[in-house]
Order: structure tokens, then sequence, then C-alpha cells
């Protein structure tokens, strides 16, 4: 058994004259969270594709438990697509089925798990609805199904949040935390970062196809500037830019950033010039999203 | 997971026949066929039974200076007339009149000519000809005195065909002699314009409600494009056993019930035409269903899809357009040249052998050309499917199919 559960090596991809990805290389542990961020045309969902055999690589291994993609793996991948949708005219419970039996899963199982997972999403009163008469929450979650009916080794879900209501987001980060729990390897690429902040163990950035920052959250963000304030406030809310630091500033809540050699004693001071009423006060390494911003600039 | 491409056919055959589109497709077809024939059949009676009675005219006047035509079958509304100038006066004014003019000199020239408003009524004027030819016809068999002389003039010979098998057995040539032909292009028809319609519907709508790429996570590519041919080949076997069953239903009904003779020998039925036709018939179902994944794979959406595959469809249906000639001349070069077309030799060279004009050499060529166009056509469907299934909003640009095709 490999050590990683997915090993991208010296990966490129070019569509003519576009170079998608160029010389891409990391690892997902087993039974990690990797979150895979980049902005739009990244090529996050290039790699996926490449690396599920859905496109073919111009150079570069891609591996799975060691090999490249082939069906025999479909028994312990679970993958959501970006480009999400489902057949309109067929119900809900033959598409489950469906999948569960395209990965090699006998009828009477497939059904039962059909069955289980409709239960555990409260959709099993749609069971026999086609999909068009369902709204989109609610397709949202028997796409996710498709990628879970045969209890996934490994997950791949490029996009996992994208076009979800608060409510079904929660849902599905449960989900995720349950499967992560139960030692399932889950890759995902996602533009929420403060979700990957919580639920990554170690995550990837790419831009034009290039890795900027690999490896844990934390190790990224001190690799990322110094420590960053974080404090609560009640009342008058501090500025935004000085000459001592920059602020993200969120309803009683900011994300101060010192500016080079400015400690935080004179942070500190110079917010309670500004009679800011601080609740709490705590340094820590910049946010990933403020390191996101960053380095994406 | 090798079998997966059989999950496909299973899905793909499931997810169609249980549609009720494809119940009231399947069974309103025929119906609608038989409503079209009944109309058709209908309105030929009520011409017919126009001509029979084509007579609008209150008045028809005779100029005829030879007599030859008996007086006594010039009952109303013909009227003789040897004022010409007056009559053609009259016929001006008229519209409800027309003045026929024997020539001078009918008995060499055989010609009259007509005379009447611009306006007069188009089916009366039209066939007038007739009525004035039957007129002449019968007074000139009114002078003949020999009964089996009259009857030859009055009637036509029928005709019996006998015709030996390859065992010099005698056998009576009927209707039979045509089903199977009939039968096999109307199941080609069927096969190639109905069910790989189907495909190019189910790969189109896969591509537009971004299904494929869940499929292609879990089965390649080719064992998605090959399920699905089977399984909307197993579509179509449904669908012509429909129409057998309601076809064979419905000649029983109307010989029993109706006591209607319809007289089909079915041992008179020339079987042996069977293995090339249901050759030619598979392999145009193949080639068409290629086309049309190949063309669902670039197309956009649905829509865009349907009018792409529409250029192949009209150059497929062209031997329809030729069928006379087809049937009249199977060897002339027309028929030779559309028989290794690829997108008409299917059905040319299943109408050149149903009516037995496929020379073996030809038949050897044919059928390794079909395999030929078959292979190709499922390699350039496979090539598109490849590089168009996931192209989303946009068809690849004929640069970019190429280069696609020379990488292999």
């Amino acid at each position: 058994m490999s050590k990683y559960s997915i090993k991208i090596d010296k990966f490129s991809k070019s569509f003519g004259e576009v170079k998608a990805v160029k010389d891409l290389s990391f690892e997902v542990n087993d039974g990690e969270v990797f979150a895979f961020l980049g902005t739009n045309g990244s090529g996050k969902t290039t790699t996926i594709r490449c690396l599920l055999k859905i496109y073919q690589a111009d150079e570069g291994k891609l591996l799975i438990n060691g090999k490249e993609y082939s069906e025999e793996l479909n028994q312990i991948i679970g993958y959501l697509p970006e480009e999400r949708g489902l057949y309109r005219d067929v119900s809900v419970i033959d598409i489950l089925t469906y999948t569960a039996r395209l990965r090699g899963i006998d009828s009477d199982d497939a059904m039962k798990r059909s069955l289980d997972y409709l239960d555990m999403v409260g959709l099993i009163l749609h069971k026999d609805k086609q999909i068009s008469q369902l709204s989109s929450g609610m397709q949202q979650k028997v796409q996710l199904g498709t990628a879970l009916i045969h209890n996934p080794e490994i997950l791949i879900l490029d996009e996992p949040f994208k076009g979800l209501d608060p409510i079904n987001r929660q849902l599905f980060v449960d989900i995720l935390k349950e499967k992560g729990k139960k030692g399932a390897t889950i890759l995902y690429s996602t533009h929420v970062i403060d979700e990957a902040q919580k639920m990554a163990d170690r995550l990837l950035i790419i831009k034009d196809g290039k890795r900027l920052e690999y490896g844990s959250v934390n190790e990224v963000r001190a690799n990322h500037g110094s420590k960053s304030i974080f404090i609560e406030f009640s009342g008058k809310a501090p500025v935004e830019k000085n000459e001592l630091y920059s602020a993200i500033i969120t309803n009683k809540t900011a994300e101060i950033i010192p500016n080079k050699g400015i400690t935080e004693e004179k942070i500190l001071e110079n917010l309670l010039k500004q009679e800011v009423k601080l609740v709490s006060f705590r340094l820590d390494y910049p946010s990933l999203n403020q390191v996101f911003v960053d380095i994406m600039k | 997971m090798k079998r997966n491409y059989l999950e496909v056919a299973k899905f793909e055959f499931l997810k169609t026949i249980k549609k009720k589109s494809f119940w009231l497709a399947t069974l309103f077809l025929p119906i609608f066929i038989g409503v079209i024939g009944l109309v058709s059949g209908l309105s030929s009676v009520d011409a017919a039974k126009k001509m029979e009675n084509p007579i609008s005219f209150t008045k028809v006047y005779i100029y005829d200076p030879e007599s030859v035509i008996r007086s006594a079958f010039l009952i109303a509304p013909f009227e003789v007339t040897q004022d010409l100038n007056a009559t053609q006066e009259v016929v001006k004014q008229d519209k409800s009149t027309i003045l026929v003019k024997l020539s001078d000199n009918y008995y060499q020239d055989l010609t009259f000519d007509l005379y009447y408003r611009k306006d007069a009524d188009f089916i009366g004027t039209a066939s007038m000809p007739t009525v004035i030819n039957a007129l002449v016809k019968q007074s000139a068999i009114a002078d003949i005195q020999n009964p089996g002389v009259i009857n030859i003039l009055n009637g036509t010979s029928t005709t019996t065909s006998y015709t030996y098998d390859d065992n010099g057995k005698l056998v009576r040539e009927g209707f039979e002699k045509y089903l199977l032909p009939i039968a096999s292009l109307v199941i080609f028809f069927m096969a190639v314009f109905i069910s790989s319609s189907f495909l190019l519907q189910s790969v189109s709508a896969e591509k537009e409600n971004r299904m494929i790429e869940t499929i292609l996570s879990i089965v390649d590519k080719k064992s998605l494009m090959f399920g699905k041919m089977i399984g909307l080949m197993g579509v179509m076997f449904v669908q012509l056993s429909t129409w057998l069953v309601l076809g064979f239903g419905i000649y029983k009904v109307v010989l029993g019930r109706f006591s209607l003779p319809i007289p089909i020998d079915f041992a008179n039925i020339d079987v042996s035409l069977l293995p090339l036709n249901i050759f030619l018939i598979l392999m145009g179902f193949l080639f068409f269903a290629a086309i049309m994944t190949g063309t669902g794979a670039v197309g956009t959406g649905a829509e865009d899809s349907r009018n792409l595959s529409s250029i192949f469809i009209i150059l497929s249906i062209f031997p329809m357009y030729l069928m006379q000639l087809l049937i009249t001349d199977p060897n002339g070069t027309i028929a030779t040249v559309l028989s290794y077309f690829p997108f008409t030799s299917f059905m040319v060279l299943l109408i050149r052998n149903s009516f037995g004009a496929l020379p073996l050499p030809e038949l050897i060529i044919g059928i390794v050309t079909s395999v030929v166009y078959v292979v190709v056509a499922m390699f350039i469907a496979m090539k598109l499917f490849e590089l168009g299934c996931l192209m989303y909003n946009r068809r690849p640009s004929f640069k970019e199919m190429l280069s696609y095709f020379k990488r292999g």
C-alpha cells in the first residue's frame, strides 16, 4: 500500500497553445483532507480530470494508490465534478442504483445503499420522483450521493460547495467531516477559503497552472508573512489602514496585518488611541483567506 | 467492471422504453401513417369520383364537321354547333360553357381544339380531352360488329406471372415478391432515422445536462459510447417488434373479421434476401449511430446537434428521391456510384439486393466497403466523442478536430 493515496509528479497539460498546468507535483496522504485552491482557470479541474483519465495528461505521472487511474479503481473513488448535472427524466432511485451498479455493486446492495443514503439526506420520500421535479438543493444531494454510494476510500470533489445554500453547505461539510473521520482520503478544490482553513489538513494553492503554496494549513500561513492580530471589538471599528497596519474588518472582528517592523504592542497602543473597545486580542498567522488574496494579487 | 458497457446498455434501454413519449411515438407513428394513408386514399377516391363526372359545364358545344362522334352520344350538356363564330362569342361571355372544335380532317390528324374562358372550371377543362377521346372511341367501336373485337377494345388484359426457382419449381408471382424488399426498406428507414436519433438525443442531452462527466469518471468513453449503441439497438428491436406485432395483428383482424381478401402466400416470400438485408440494416444502423454519436458530442446541446445531424440525414435519404431510377435501372451508373458512397451505400445496396440486381462481385465489394465505412465511422465518432463530450457551450473547431485526429 502506498503512503500516498494520490501522487502527482511533474504533470503538465496544454490545450492547443494554452498551457493549463505546468510541471505540477504534490501528494495527498492516506486519510487526509486535502484542499486544492486556486482561482478560476488556474488548472484545478484540468488536474482532477487528468487524474481520473477524463483528459489525457501531456507529461508526468498521476497515480492513485500507486497506479494510474483505471476502471478497477472506480470501486474506491468517489468523484463530484465541477460541471454537475443529472439525467432530468430519470428517477432519483434509478440514478443512484445505476451509478452503484456501474461500480460493480450488485442490484440488491445498490438498492439498499441508495435507500440508506436518501434516508440520511432526507430525500427518501422523493425516491421515485424524476430529477426535474426536485429543487436544485435536492438535486445537489442526489449528485453527492452518486459520489458516495459505494462508500469510497478516496473522494475527489471539484468545487463541492459551489451553488449550495448554507443549509446544504453545512450538510455537505458534515458528511465530508464524517467521511474524513472514518479514514477516507478527501481531495477537494474550492473557492471557499474559510472552509478550507477549518477542514483541510494540508493544501495546495496553484495559479496559472503553477504551484505557489503547498503544505499544512499552518505551514502555509506561517510561510506567508508575520503573525496577524485578530481582535474582537465593540462600538467603534478601527481604521482599515494607517502607517502601522492594514486590516480586514468584518462586523465586530478584524484581522490586523502589521507593516514590516511594527510590533504588536505598538498596534495595541494605536488601537487604544483610536478608542477601539477591545473584547479580545489574539496573535496568529495570517488567515488562509489573507494568504490566498496576497498571493493571487 | 469490464462489463460496464452492458450496464450502460441496460440503463439506456430501460431509460428510453420507460418514457411515455417513446410509446406514444411508437404507437402513434403507425396510426399517423395510417391516418395519412386514409386521408390520401379518401382524397384520391374523391378526386376519382370528381373525374368520373367531370362535366361541370352547363354546355359543351361540339363542332364536328366530319361527324366523328355519333349524335346518339351527344346528350346534355353536349350540343352540336355549326356556327363556330357565334359559339365562340357565347363561350367568351360565359365561363360555364366550352367549345370543342374537332379538326376538319379529324380522321387523319386526330386533333381537336378547346375554347373556354380563363376562369372556367379547372377540373372540367383538364378532363375534357379524356371525355372527348372516350366519346370518339365509343363512336368508333359502335361501328364494329365483332363482339370479341369490341371486348378487346373496351377492356385491358390481365397478367399472371409464373417463375421457376433455382430448383426448377414453378412459383406463381404475386404481391409477396415485394413484401420483403418493402419491409427491409421500412425497417432500414426506421432503424436509421428513428433509432439512431435516440442516440443523438442521448449523447447531446447527457452533455447538455452535464451528467456525462459523472459517468465518465466511472466508465471509460468507449464503454459509454458502445453501451449506448447496444442499448439503443435494443430499443430499435422493441420498436420494430411492436410494429411487426401490430401489423400482423391488423392483418389477422382484417383477414378474419372483415373477410377482406388480402392474399399473402408466405411460402412465396424469397427469404434468401434476408441475410444480406439484415446485414445491411445492421451496418446502416451502426454507421448512422456512429455519425449521430459524433454529432451529439460535437454539438453544444440537443438543438445544435439536431441541426448538425440534418446534413447527414439529407445525404442519407437522397436515394429515396431516386427510388424509381434505382428500381428501373438497378445496375446503371447512378445506382453503382451510390452503392459505394458512404451515406447512400447501405440503402442503395439494400434496394439493389432486394430486386435481385446485385452481381456477386459487387455484392462482395459492397459487404467489404460497408464494414470499412462502419469501422471508419466508429473511429471518427470515438475521437469526436473524446474531444467534444466535455466541451461545454462550444463546438470544437475543425482545426482542433484535425489536430486531435493526428495525435491518434
